[in-house]
């Protein structure tokens, strides 16, 4: 890992078209402002580890490990499908 | 596969091969996905790994789930997905079901999309959306919401 450090207003500067500000510093958090190309995706570290997290509870508690799906289940998002017909 | 096992969803518009050529979020080796009826037929489906057979998600209809379901896919992801019409897409959620007590809920932030007419797919990430990962869809206390 590349460690800089930097001070406020200062920026860094990733590949050709990827410019990281630091717009304020306050205490432990720190603002950022990000300049990259639409195709490049910016997302908080937390949210992916939430959704992977997600990914394995559901593979966890999918028909690998479990006989039949509560029939509620399907009856109550069944019963919603004819509504939205 | 027996008789009794999952049957391929036929005649409902729904592609029976996915791919999700990056992979879910995390799980990037979970590439190759059928999607089928689960065992008892309704809006849930089974979305089955072939890279990893004991991988299987139950899933469902985002907007079953959530009617007033809202998100913004970057034009980037769907140009990956070969998408040349919105409604061609389906957008499903994966479910995570416990039982005793039983509690269903399903991961609004993270959906997949999926083209339909392409048969491939994404996971995305609704930063800022609000949306949380155990949005609960049905609870033994609480009965349905």
């Amino acid at each position: 890992m590349l460690i800089l450090t930097r001070r406020l207003g200062e920026s860094v500067v990733i590949g050709d078209a990827i410019r990281i500000h630091i717009l304020g510093v306050e205490g432990e958090r720190v603002k950022l402002g990000i300049e990259a190309p639409r195709e490049v995706t910016i997302v908080r570290s937390e949210l992916l580890e939430r959704v992977r997290e997600a990914n394995l509870e559901a593979a966890q508690t999918g028909p690998a490990k479990r006989r039949t799906l509560p029939p509620v289940l399907q009856r109550t998002l069944g019963a919603k499908e004819q509504v939205g017909k | 596969m027996d008789e009794q096992g999952p049957r391929a969803v036929q005649g409902s518009g729904l592609p029976q091969q996915v791919t999700f050529p990056a992979g879910l979020i995390g799980c990037e080796e979970w590439q190759h996905f059928v999607l089928l009826e689960a065992e008892e037929a309704g809006p849930v489906k089974l979305l089955q790994c072939l890279d990893d057979p004991d991988v299987g998600l139950y899933v469902a209809d985002a907007y079953l789930i959530k009617d007033d379901y809202q998100l913004e896919v970057p034009e980037e992801v769907l140009r990956s997905l070969g998408v040349q019409d919105w409604r061609d897409c389906l957008v499903l959620c994966t479910l995570t079901v416990r039982e005793n007590p039983l509690l269903v809920t399903a991961n609004l932030l993270g959906p997949l999309i999926i083209n339909r007419v392409t048969g491939l797919g994404a996971q995305v990430v609704l930063s800022g959306s609000g949306y949380d990962t155990r949005y609960v869809v049905v609870s033994e206390e609480g009965g349905e919401r």
